[in-house]
């Protein structure tokens, strides 16, 4: 038995220990999910913490198989209703801002202290880009090239935790990335300097 | 060269791998002969590789549960009870004492000198003396009255002796039968009026006889201090009803306040232990 079941199986039995040890394993890829599809740092923490609430009370519901999807669908169940409660009352900037209105500095942008200045400025820079594209998609479609870009699931586990046909999911991830391309043309200078140049005939 | 949504989508498909083998054919004929085709299939690589290129963000914070966070009520500690119970017990234990405190000092100031005590036992001892020295001096008295009166008849004088004991008889007649009790009480009746006349005429003689019996005191018991030196005047007897004297001859009861102390003492003290005990289990 791995430890992931062994932890799972523990926290049927009502140790709540042992499934606060399943959310440290996974908390960093939980909110990575919800932050990229909401967009905001504080929905995104307060959807991760609904996510993992809800997981525990329907861990009985789990029966076997990737427990990464598992764990996502019910994340993306909570960043949807996180969505639409902030659709209805869209009062939050993307970034907190400070007293003279420019962005002010959170510390989740800060990956990691021993890297270079530079390289943390870069990263920064591309991650800022990379959201504000993705901020413009639709919902749906948001969820989809998360889901399968940069969560790296195949398509069978997104058209599973999103409960779509495999055809529409293939449909919304071209979509996305058609748009998605499109929006990043714009931020050439940020890319990488082996990316800039594709495209270019 | 303009591409259609049909051809965004297998060409992100084939980015993936994700088309079957007559899908992958068509693909490949048509990158091969259509340079935009190739272009668009380059660009949509690019756009994926920057989305796997996205910063991993930190969290802000861990997001353990709790018990509240989960609806789970608090189990509560089983030795927290015992050590609820002892502390109770201590607090009522620290009242109960502060209590019999302050009722000592009250008492102390409102007690009674022991000396009263003293004399009443005192009075006690001399009014036993005396009622033993009663039956002789009742005798000397009747001599006295016997010798000052007119003499009386030797029928009277014994009518008189038997009529002593007549309440006694009177007293014992209901005993006996009622038919022969009634006949007895008549009797009784008639020698208890008698009798009262007897003992008013006693009393007299008593009172007659007060300087008589300060004269055959000494007489009788010759003792040193009769012989000479005036006789003190006796101490007038206090009438002691009988309760007060087993009062003071009964065993003292037991404080209830020291039953209390001793039961929340040792209540305290066995909860205490126990849960003491319950907690190094635990741990």
């Amino acid at each position: 038995m791995t430890d992931l079941q062994d932890q799972i199986k523990k926290s049927l039995a009502g140790d709540l220990e042992s499934f606060n040890q399943i959310i440290l394993s996974y908390q960093s890829l939980v909110y990575n999910q919800a932050y990229r599809i909401i967009g905001e740092p504080d929905a995104a923490a307060d959807a991760t913490q609904e996510a993992f609430i809800s997981a525990y009370k329907k861990l009985h519901t789990y029966r076997g198989g990737s427990f990464k999807s598992w764990l996502l669908r019910i994340v993306s169940n909570a960043c949807y209703d996180e969505f639409r409660r902030r659709k209805r009352k869209p009062v939050v900037p993307l970034y907190p801002e400070g007293d003279e209105g420019d962005e002010m500095d959170s510390a989740s942008w800060l990956e990691d202290p021993s890297e270079k200045p530079e390289d943390t400025l870069v990263r920064r820079e591309l991650s800022e880009a990379i959201q504000f594209c993705l901020d413009r998609l639709e919902y749906e479609f948001r969820t989809v090239v998360v889901l399968i870009d940069i969560q790296g699931l195949d398509y069978a586990a997104a058209a599973e935790i999103t409960d779509r046909p495999l055809g529409t999911v293939k449909s919304r991830l071209a979509r996305a990335r058609n748009n998605l391309k499109d929006c990043l043309q714009g931020f050439k200078e940020l890319l990488p300097q082996r990316l800039r140049h594709v495209g270019e005939v | 060269m303009k591409i259609s949504k049909r051809d965004w989508v297998q060409l992100s498909s084939y980015v993936d791998g994700e088309l079957n083998s007559q899908e992958l054919k068509k693909i490949e004929e048509r990158l091969d002969q259509e340079p935009g085709f190739q272009l668009a299939l380059e660009e949509l690589r690019q756009t994926k590789t920057i989305l796997q290129q996205t910063p991993k963000l930190r969290v802000p914070r861990n997001f353990f549960l709790t018990p509240a966070l989960v609806g789970i009520k608090a189990r509560h500690h089983p030795a927290r009870g015992y050590r609820l119970v002892s502390a109770l017990m201590t607090f009522l234990l620290v009242g109960v004492l502060v209590i019999d405190i302050g009722r000592g000092f009250i008492n102390m100031g409102t007690m009674a000198p022991a000396a009263p005590r003293e004399l009443m036992l005192e009075v006690v001892s001399d009014s036993a003396a005396e009622a033993i020295e009663e039956p002789a001096l009742v005798e000397a008295g009747e001599e006295m009255a016997a010798d000052n009166d007119a003499p009386e008849t030797e029928v009277e004088a014994e009518a008189r002796e038997e009529e002593v004991p007549a309440p006694a008889l009177a007293a014992e007649a209901p005993e006996e039968g009622e038919s022969v009790g009634f006949a007895e009480e008549t009797q009784g009746k008639s020698t208890g009026e008698a009798t009262a006349d007897a003992a008013a005429n006693q009393a007299d003689d008593w009172q007659e006889d007060e300087v008589v019996e300060e004269q055959i005191i000494p007489s009788q018991t010759n003792t040193p201090e009769s012989s000479g030196t005036p006789v003190p005047s006796q101490p007038t007897s206090a009438y002691i009803p009988e309760e007060e004297i087993h009062q003071v001859e009964s065993i003292p009861s037991i404080d209830p306040f020291r039953i209390l102390e001793v039961i929340l003492g040792f209540g305290a003290l066995i909860f205490g232990i126990t849960a003491w005990v319950i907690r190094r289990r635990k741990s």
